[in-house]
């Protein structure tokens, strides 16, 4: 498994994690050096084995459609970073 | 003795006979962690004001009509990643420095519910990633019983809060070992209790499939006191258990007194119609089942012995903690426990699974700092620079190494080779347990294949750190209960863990082995330098 | 919207395969539709779900994704999915799962979407469109549940976000791409709001963004099978926008690949201002959603016992109720379309026929005065304060020719806007109609007698006359005069006055 500085900078603008361009080698060396554990996974024989997602197995319980108390919208805005006229600030959308 | 180092049983009790009041308690946290944190590290958030307007609220009860809760008093630690209303929860991260929760975790609120205090928020490594605790944002933890070695991670502040007497209980989170690993490393008790048992709900998200909230103390009572007041069914959290839960409490204080030899094993209380009928009032199925010494259905405890726990070589075992590991089981041996030799073949393949599994399930967990609704943001010229600078500000290097990690595992192309494979080794290790456990009622290992290291030690290679918890991962990937004991210290003084582990929901016969342990031995009661 | 669809209705019956390409190329559109379900709070938290709060008014530390919160389903939004999916014949599966459909967008708070992926709430199923003679089916792929997104108004250089809408319940209709004309795509998502608003499932109002079209369009030579490479339009948002961008967008595919080039698959939007399509401006980097089961959400186990309970809760569906009104009551499929084009306005028509068992003549007055009123008030059939048995009445006393079918149609309206009786009305009034013969017979001689040169012009063989003096008639009653009645009895006061012929 070799990871390459370009599907580091693909994997990091997927993320949104900003790396310049030492970060970007020493990631890679890192990745590389974890995935390199994985190899082992390869050998297992798991064709016919169901995945796990839950440990426990367990059935979705659901709630009745009752309205419940949120938050007042100043509660709301208030750990934000930046707000005007009852919204959340963002730069500008592409 | 500072009224804060009695247990959390002799505080409640001396609260509600009003030997002494839950502010004089807390008045004792507070100048213990004044005298001692600044040298420790355990602790990032306290807040006077937070902690003494709980103490009056159950003194008030203890002297009004209401009953203050089985945990009256008791001041405890809680790790930074739960939700706190009113207490700054930061996750050992600066983005998210200044967050005040509107609301409770589950069991934080289900603790306080008991008459518990919160003590104020524990350090951890950020957002739970690492063994060390020195993934905080913050400030580094450091371990009571040598001020150069780390207390073990994530939840290395509960642990070292814990055996430092700041308070006889603390909250913890285990992902891939967060709970057990520090334990051992600390020399406190600390149990990881099966998935879906206490709620997640107010835990922030490392990896939703793995995360596991447990307690941390020095003796089995109170923790069997503080998962009592913990554990159950939460409509928040849809992975919670809709199980009763059993009376541990009263349980524990029987196996005491007896003998392995002879007892009521696994199944009785794992019934719920039995475990409904022990619910919540600390009697019924768990008391039978430690008291059921005379009963025809009573028989040794069976205890296995994983080999593969005990290999030896370059990421093996170190011989000082499998010699400490041999001998407890050889006591618990003495006191009639059967002890036989298991396999648990796919050992060998838990890193993997974990780290595929738990950065995958944390790269989508952390995608909602963005900076946009709460916590940090740095501004860039546009939208895409603003995340990517807030998240590059915000997060520490192994949460960034982590999130990296996830995002390629699942992106596409790289699925099916990773995250559907290492989904399918989770069913082999899972299987692995219920093998097992069709043989034995209780698995037996060292919970760190070390004592606690350097500070520094294994931070250049993130690998190496991962391998600090070889030994607690598959149990969290599995979602069985596991249970560090102190069970002795290596030459140069450090604590030494014993993990028990045990089958879904077992978490009864783990709080008796450790209670019974705990009996005969006294590595427990041991104090770390002042 | 009654009367657009039954406008629509009527556009189809006419010209079904308006919007076809050329003889060339064929069309091929498969539509995926957003549906709001009708709950009261969100999929995953206790907020309401209602359109039209000022921002950020309807959230929770769940629905804005703050740390440690944790999703739990509502009962009710597998319930509406399941009513759309059993009537649309989908199969419903006794297990399917959410996943995390991951991407960075700052009106989704948690960085992801809970959706559903590889294991969808329901499979199969269809829907006829168009004409009952000439239906054309179109398959389904999936339904499945996710939760919407929150809103986002530009402003100049910053973005507002509202999280009021994020967390709505929706449920995504995938159809097969086995639509073949633009007016095809307009008659299916017609029939499917139709559908879902008689089944409670969804208000499928488009301009509040409760039902939201997609398409996916690509041609391809006729006659040949492999689908050609398509584009997907976004965001078409009402009947005349899926209509016109699909055909502006064949058009452009078909131009393309006749000069020789090629179609690009890409997501592009319908500017209505234009009447073109153009490429939505592409996004930094190839989208990876990087789906996984969401782990803090088990496996949605739905049992056989719940399913059935759902399946005959079922009303029966539009479709349904207009092939029994042309097969069994003889209605044209126009009418039968437009009956049950507007909400309850079927379970009228049919309490109508109770009363009055003329199936045509009740449908004609419904869909004439009816229509006309709710057009008036803009409202639904709740806003009709009269019953069925009623405007049932009403019509029988027509039958009867106890009034004047103009008298009627002025009745029903104060009987709609005022809920009037209807035969207490006429009497209060004195609407009824003059219908005795013999009084109509005398007040026919005494206008013959005092209109005598005329009378003499018309038996002189100028016949148009009679007209002159029915007019007469109806003025004297005050247009209470039955009709046939009256033309009875002046025809034969006139005979009578006929001289003897030489």
């Amino acid at each position: 498994m070799r990871i390459t500085p370009d599907e580091v900078r693909r994997i990091a603008a997927l993320a949104r994690i900003q790396l310049d361009d030492a970060e970007v080698q020493k990631m890679a060396a890192d990745m590389d050096a974890i995935l390199g554990h994985f190899e082992t996974l390869g050998k297992l024989p798991l064709d016919d084995v169901e995945p796990t997602a839950q440990s426990v197995a367990l059935d979705l319980p659901m709630r009745d459609d009752e309205r419940e108390r949120g938050l007042a919208v100043e509660d709301a805005l208030r750990p934000a970073p930046e707000s005007r006229d009852g919204h959340f600030v963002v730069p500008k959308v592409l | 003795m500072e009224l804060c180092e009695l247990s959390a049983a002799e505080i409640a009790d001396g609260v509600r006979a009003r030997k002494f009041s839950t502010s004089e308690v807390v008045g004792s946290f507070l100048a213990c962690v004044e005298k001692a944190d600044p040298g420790l590290g355990a602790m990032l958030h306290v807040s006077v004001g937070h902690i003494k307007t709980q103490a009056r609220r159950v003194d008030a009860k203890v002297y009004g009509r209401d009953d203050p809760g089985p945990l009256a008093g008791v001041p405890i630690g809680i790790k930074d990643v739960f939700a706190t209303r009113g207490l700054p929860t930061t996750c050992g991260s600066k983005i998210l420095e200044g967050w005040v929760p509107s609301y409770d975790a589950t069991v934080v609120r289900r603790l306080r519910l008991a008459g518990g205090v919160v003590a104020g928020k524990t350090n951890c490594d950020e957002f739970a990633m690492g063994s060390s605790t020195e993934n905080s944002a913050y400030k580094p933890c450091r371990n009571p019983w040598d001020k150069s070695r780390v207390p073990g991670g994530s939840s290395g502040g509960s642990a070292a809060g814990v055996a430092a007497r700041y308070f006889p209980g603390a909250l913890g989170t285990d992902t891939g070992g967060s709970i057990r690993q520090p334990a051992a490393l600390c020399g406190v008790m600390g149990l990881k209790p099966t998935y879906g048992r206490c709620s997640r709900y107010g835990l922030v998200a490392y990896a939703s499939s793995l995360d596991h909230p447990g307690p941390f103390a020095r003796n089995a009572q109170d923790l069997a006191l503080l998962l009592q007041a913990m554990a159950g069914y939460d409509p928040r959290d849809s992975t919670s258990a809709p199980r009763a839960v059993p009376g541990y409490r009263r349980a524990v204080q029987l196996q005491r007194e007896r003998a392995l030899g002879r007892g009521l094993w696994g199944d009785v209380y794992a019934s719920s119609e039995a475990a409904a009928a022990g619910a919540g009032n600390g009697t019924g199925a768990g008391e039978a089942a430690a008291d059921g010494a005379g009963s025809a259905a009573a028989r040794p405890l069976r205890i296995g012995v994983p080999k593969e726990y005990f290999a030896t070589g370059q990421a093996g075992v170190d011989a000082a903690v499998a010699a400490a590991v041999r001998a407890a089981i050889d006591t618990l041996g003495a006191d009639g426990a059967e002890v036989t030799e298991v396999s648990l073949p796919h050992t060998d393949y838990a890193l993997a699974v974990y780290y595929i599994l738990a950065p995958a399930e944390c790269s989508s967990n952390l995608a909602r700092f963005d900076g946009i609704r709460y916590g940090l943001r740095v501004k860039g010229p546009d939208l895409l620079a603003t995340y990517a600078a807030t998240r590059r500000a915000g997060f520490g290097a192994e949460v960034r190494r982590r999130i990296m990690l996830g995002t390629y595992v699942l992106s596409a192309g790289y699925y099916d080779a990773f995250y559907r494979r290492a989904q399918k080794a989770r069913t082999l290790i899972r299987r692995d347990f219920e093998q097992a456990f069709g043989k034995v009622d209780v698995l037996v290992t060292p919970t760190s294949p070390v004592t606690a290291f350097k500070l520094g030690e294994r931070t250049t290679d993130p690998v190496s750190m991962y391998l600090a918890d070889v030994y607690t991962m598959a149990a969290d990937l599995a979602g069985v209960p596991g249970l560090s004991v102190p069970c002795g210290f290596d030459a140069a003084g450090l604590p030494v863990g014993m993990q028990l582990m045990g089958p879904h929901f077992g978490e009864m016969d783990l709080l008796r082995v450790a209670a019974r342990y705990e009996a005969l031995t006294d590595w427990h009661t041991r104090r770390p330098p002042a | 919207m009654a009367y657009a669809e039954a406008a629509g209705v009527s556009a189809a019956l006419e010209n079904p395969r308006a919007g076809e390409a050329s003889a060339a190329w064929e069309p091929v559109i498969g539509l995926e539709v957003h549906a709001q379900l009708r709950t009261r709070t969100k999929i995953f938290c206790g907020c309401s779900a209602a359109y039209g709060a000022p921002p950020n008014r309807h959230v929770c530390p769940v629905c804005l994704g703050h740390p440690g919160v944790l999703p739990v389903l509502n009962r009710k939004v597998v319930e509406l999915a399941m009513r759309a999916a059993l009537a649309m014949g989908c199969e419903v599966h006794a297990a399917s799962r959410f996943a995390r459909k991951n991407y960075f967008y700052p009106d989704l708070p948690k960085g992801y979407q809970i959706s559903q992926y590889d294991a969808p709430l329901a499979t199969g199923g269809g829907l006829d469109v168009g004409p009952l003679e000439t239906a054309r089916r179109v398959r389904l792929v999936r339904i499945h549940l996710e939760e919407d997104a929150g809103k986002i108004i530009h402003d100049g250089a910053w973005s507002l976000v509202d999280f009021n809408r994020a967390g709505v319940p929706l449920i995504e209709i995938v159809s097969e791409p086995d639509i073949r004309t633009a007016e095809d795509a307009s008659e299916y998502l017609k029939e499917l709001r139709l559908l879902l608003r008689s089944l409670g499932v969804c208000d499928g109002n488009m301009e509040e963004g409760s039902l939201r079209c997609d398409a996916n369009v690509s041609v391809r030579r006729r006659g040949e099978e492999k689908l050609g490479t398509r584009a997907e339009l976004k965001n078409l948002n009402s009947f005349k926008y899926v209509k016109d961008a699909i055909e502006h967008e064949v058009q452009r595919q078909v131009a393309l690949l006749e000069s020789g080039e090629r179609v690009v698959q890409e997501t592009r939007q319908y500017d209505p201002g234009t009447g073109r399509t153009a490429p939505m401006r592409s996004k930094e980097e190839a989208h990876d959603y990087r789906y996984f089961p969401d782990p803090d959400l088990p496996p949605l186990r739905v049992d056989a016992q719940w399913i059935e309970a759902v399946r005959v809760s079922l009303r029966e569906t539009p479709r349904a109720r207009r092939t029994r009104y042309v097969k069994t009551l003889g209605l044209s499929d126009y009418d039968a379309a437009v009956l049950v084009s507007e909400e309850g306005l079927g379970e009228f028509f049919e309490a109508v026929l109770k009363v009055h068992d003329d199936a045509k003549s009740a449908a004609n007055f419904l869909m004439s005065e009816m229509l006309k009123e709710l057009k008036e008030v803009g409202g639904d059939i709740d806003r009709c304060r009269t019953a069925p048995r009623e405007v049932g009445a009403l019509l029988e006393m027509v039958r009867k020719g106890e009034i004047a079918r103009a008298t009627a149609k002025d009745v029903f309206v104060k009987m709609f806007r005022e809920g009037v009786g209807a035969a207490e009305y006429v009497k209060a009034r004195g609407l009824g109609q003059v219908s005795d013969y013999d009084a109509l017979r005398t007040l026919s001689g005494s206008l013959v007698a005092q209109n005598a040169d005329k009378a003499a012009e018309y038996h002189g063989g100028k016949e148009k006359l009679f007209g002159f003096f029915m007019g007469l008639v109806m003025k004297a009653t005050g247009g209470k005069a039955s009709p046939e009645l009256a033309k009875k009895a002046l025809q034969d006061a006139l005979d009578e006055k006929k001289p003897p012929t030489p």
